[in-house]
């Protein structure tokens, strides 16, 4: 993903430097929000920050193509579950491609231990430096600080045609304001498609 | 006819001491089983666990980079000898959830545990539906018993409809150790006092009999 918007959770400086640290993040000390702790990630979230907006719709289908990232990966899968979610209308559209779980840390990792098994690894882009000796700051496959991330994922929902509706997109940290997270909105992906071939 | 009142009286503080004595939940005494783990390997065990109120049981180790925890039938230990570079991120989890239904603790006021072979600093903080994160934490820095009450969770979800009671047992010194027993619930004040009423009261009447 090439250019877009970032929603973090802490610094918007993380995104392009490379995998420098491995604990990084800033604690900005800020609100939560109730709606992605009620549905998402089930615990307390602060540091969120959310974009909402209408669009109106000339199809009768909405996608949005998008990157979830986090320094929580990998030490603090199954603990910190740092998450983030996309509504229209209400309805939560940021989901696994089957549609079988959300897309948050704790739903898309690589195997950690006997406890953590791997869920939805096929989505999963690893970039820590100090697990796998064999990933650099010259050859890793992302260059953004987050130890790991979701591949290019695309969130898709049928809508009623020629009507406005409402777009939220909420990213939060999860327990503690420590390691951040982010969410990479491609470029023009919001868009309107028209489901006639 | 003073004499018919106060046995009055004692009998409903001992009516009320049975069901209060009956209200006081041992959730977990560790007495059966015994693992270990370690960070590094295996992190977790979870698994079927009947208790009053709830039906299963994990007990996890968070954080990086080491840490260890053993259950033998006498207690569960945690030691911790390299902390986190993240404080409060090295923590033992201790969850005890029902997977159908929910289950109430109100008549209750507060969470309880024994600890004992305390080493180093630490917190106690214990959550519920809806509470992680917000809730008031209790410093660990010695042995006895330890208790955090119900005013400490940080939750609006009504405690009459839970699923989760979560005890976190968080490492704040690099050489954070403790074993710990007896988690339990434990009833309110005013009906621990009802109790120890309608124990007086049955002593009383019945020295009195005599």
């Amino acid at each position: 993903m090439n250019s877009g918007v970032l929603l973090t959770t802490g610094l918007f400086s993380l995104w392009n430097g490379g995998n420098i640290y491995d604990n990084a993040g800033q604690n900005n000390t800020q609100q939560g929000d109730a709606d992605l702790e009620n549905r998402v990630t089930g615990e307390k979230t602060i540091d969120a920050t959310a974009l909402e907006f209408d669009v109106f719709s000339l199809n009768g289908q909405l996608e949005l193509v998008y990157q979830f990232g986090s320094e929580e990966y990998k030490e603090f899968v199954g603990a910190f579950n740092d998450g983030f979610m996309a509504t229209i209308d209400g309805v939560l559209v940021t989901l696994v491609p089957d549609c079988s779980d959300i897309v948050a840390v704790n739903s898309v990792h690589p195997y950690i231990d006997a406890s953590f098994p791997a869920i939805n690894e096929h989505l999963y882009l690893d970039n820590d430096l100090d697990i796998d000796p064999s990933v650099t700051l010259a050859n890793q496959p992302v260059k953004v600080e987050y130890d790991g991330m979701t591949i290019r994922l695309k969130a898709h929902a049928f809508v009623t045609p020629n009507t406005s509706h409402r777009i939220k997109i909420v990213i939060g940290d999860v327990n503690d304001g420590a390691l951040d997270s982010g969410l990479f909105i491609g470029e023009s992906s919001v868009r309107s498609i028209n489901p006639q071939p | 006819m003073k004499a018919f009142t106060l046995s009055a009286i004692f009998l409903i503080c001992s009516v009320g001491a049975e069901n209060v004595a009956a209200a006081t939940l041992l959730l977990d005494d560790f007495s059966s089983g015994g693992f270990s783990l370690a960070s590094g390997s295996t992190t977790s065990n979870s698994g079927a666990f009947a208790s009053p109120l709830t039906n299963q049981r994990t007990i996890s180790g968070i954080g990086f980079p080491n840490w260890t925890i053993t259950l033998t039938p006498e207690e569960l230990a945690y030691t911790v000898d390299q902390l986190s570079p993240l404080p409060g991120r090295n923590y033992l989890n201790l969850a005890y959830t029902k997977s159908v239904g929910t289950f109430s603790i109100l008549g209750f006021n507060a969470f309880a545990v024994d600890l004992s072979n305390v080493v180093g600093n630490g917190e106690f903080a214990v959550s519920v539906d809806g509470s992680a994160g917000r809730d008031i934490r209790v410093p660990v820095n010695g042995s006895g018993a330890l208790s955090s009450p119900f005013s400490n969770l940080g939750t609006s979800h009504s405690l009459d409809s839970l699923t989760l009671i979560n005890f976190r047992f968080i490492a704040l010194s690099k050489d954070f150790s403790l074993s710990i027993d007896n988690v339990r619930i434990v009833p309110e004040p005013s009906s621990s006092l009802l109790f120890l009423l309608g124990l007086v009261g049955t002593t009383l009447h019945r020295r009195r009999r005599r």
